[in-house]
């Protein structure tokens, strides 16, 4: 087979088009070992599908894949050991943490038990002029204390115009 | 699956933390106060609130239509009042705040009239809560209001009293 027609069909090969005869012309072609310079680049290639078509599994191969499957499984193991641990140290953590920091907040669950039912008061109209004097204190006082801060903003904005003029 | 279920306590630990956190500052700090002889107490529940949004009140013509709308989005209030040792308590109140947790809204210092504290806790711009001590000569008062809390709301109260008096 001259080179120009190896040379088309290896084109074809690539494009997935040749048929299974053309397939034998061409690992026979490099099989044969002239091939030319500018195909020899494909010459592995062919060669080594050839070869791997002979190859047989070893008599061991039964053993050998029941060994393989085994130590993925020690493996496995092993890998869920360190997840869990891992899992099991930053629970211990919060843990911890939670027991650890809250020291000034302390007296929050002590206080959590106080017994604020015994003070409610239970009637609606009381309740509502407790909230309504409560509220009025609370109003005016705000109010109070923005005035009295508007104020010393007034005092100390004179001030500076003077000392500025 | 283990990641899932870490998670899940993940979030159930905070959930936890939160709740704990979520405990007004008079029940945080000053639990102590409550069960304390020269203290009188007045809480009103949040069930009680929602019963007075729901009777709309009718005790009080005069409650203005701005009050009910304060009240309305309130759900909880505790108030302590001492008559005795009053500006002790104040210090010891103001000291005792984790200021972390609360925030500085307001103080006044003023030789002639009262000592007073506005402290709040915020969630972006929503008030959670408003906590005012009140330290004067004979008497010392703090008040928490839990709720849904707008400080404009508040201040302008006042001024509908006003018109009242």
């Amino acid at each position: 087979m001259n080179t120009i027609a190896i040379k088309q069909l290896v084109d074809k090969y690539f494009e997935g088009e040749t048929s299974l005869v053309e397939e034998q012309q061409l690992r026979a072609y490099f099989k044969e070992g002239a091939v030319a310079e500018e195909l020899q680049e494909y010459q592995p290639l062919f060669q080594y599908f050839a070869t791997a078509k002979r190859e047989e599994l070893p008599s061991d191969f039964d053993e050998r894949i029941v060994i393989e499957l085994q130590r993925p499984a020690k493996r496995r193991f092993m890998r869920r050991m360190v997840q869990m641990s891992s899992v099991a140290a930053s629970v211990m953590l919060m843990v911890a943490a939670y027991f650890w920091y809250p020291t000034t907040e302390l007296p929050s669950t002590v206080s959590n038990q106080i017994n604020w039912e015994q003070y409610e008061i239970t009637d609606e109209e009381e309740a509502y002029k407790e909230t309504k004097a409560a509220l009025k204190l609370l109003s005016r006082n705000l109010n109070r204390g923005a005035k009295k801060a508007a104020k010393s903003m007034d005092k100390i904005t004179k001030k500076k115009r003077r000392i500025e003029n | 699956m283990r990641i899932v279920s870490f998670l899940m306590l993940l979030g159930f630990l905070c959930l936890a933390g939160s709740t704990q956190a979520q405990a007004d500052a008079i029940s945080t700090y000053f639990g102590q106060y409550v069960d304390d002889e020269r203290f009188t107490v007045v809480y009103i529940s949040p069930k009680m609130f929602q019963m007075i949004d729901k009777l709309s009140i009718d005790f009080d013509e005069e409650s203005s239509e701005a009050m009910k709308d304060v009240v309305k989005d309130l759900r909880g209030l505790r108030i302590l009042v001492a008559d005795e040792g009053a500006q002790g308590l104040y210090q010891e109140a103001i000291q005792k705040i984790n200021t972390t947790e609360y925030e500085l809204l307001m103080t006044v210092r003023n030789k002639s009239e009262d000592d007073m504290q506005f402290l709040i806790k915020d969630e972006g711009d929503i008030v959670n809560e408003l906590l005012m001590i009140i330290g004067s000569e004979d008497n010392f008062v703090l008040m928490s209001f839990v709720g849904n809390i707008d400080l404009e709301k508040v201040a302008k109260l006042s001024e509908s009293f006003e018109e009242q008096d």
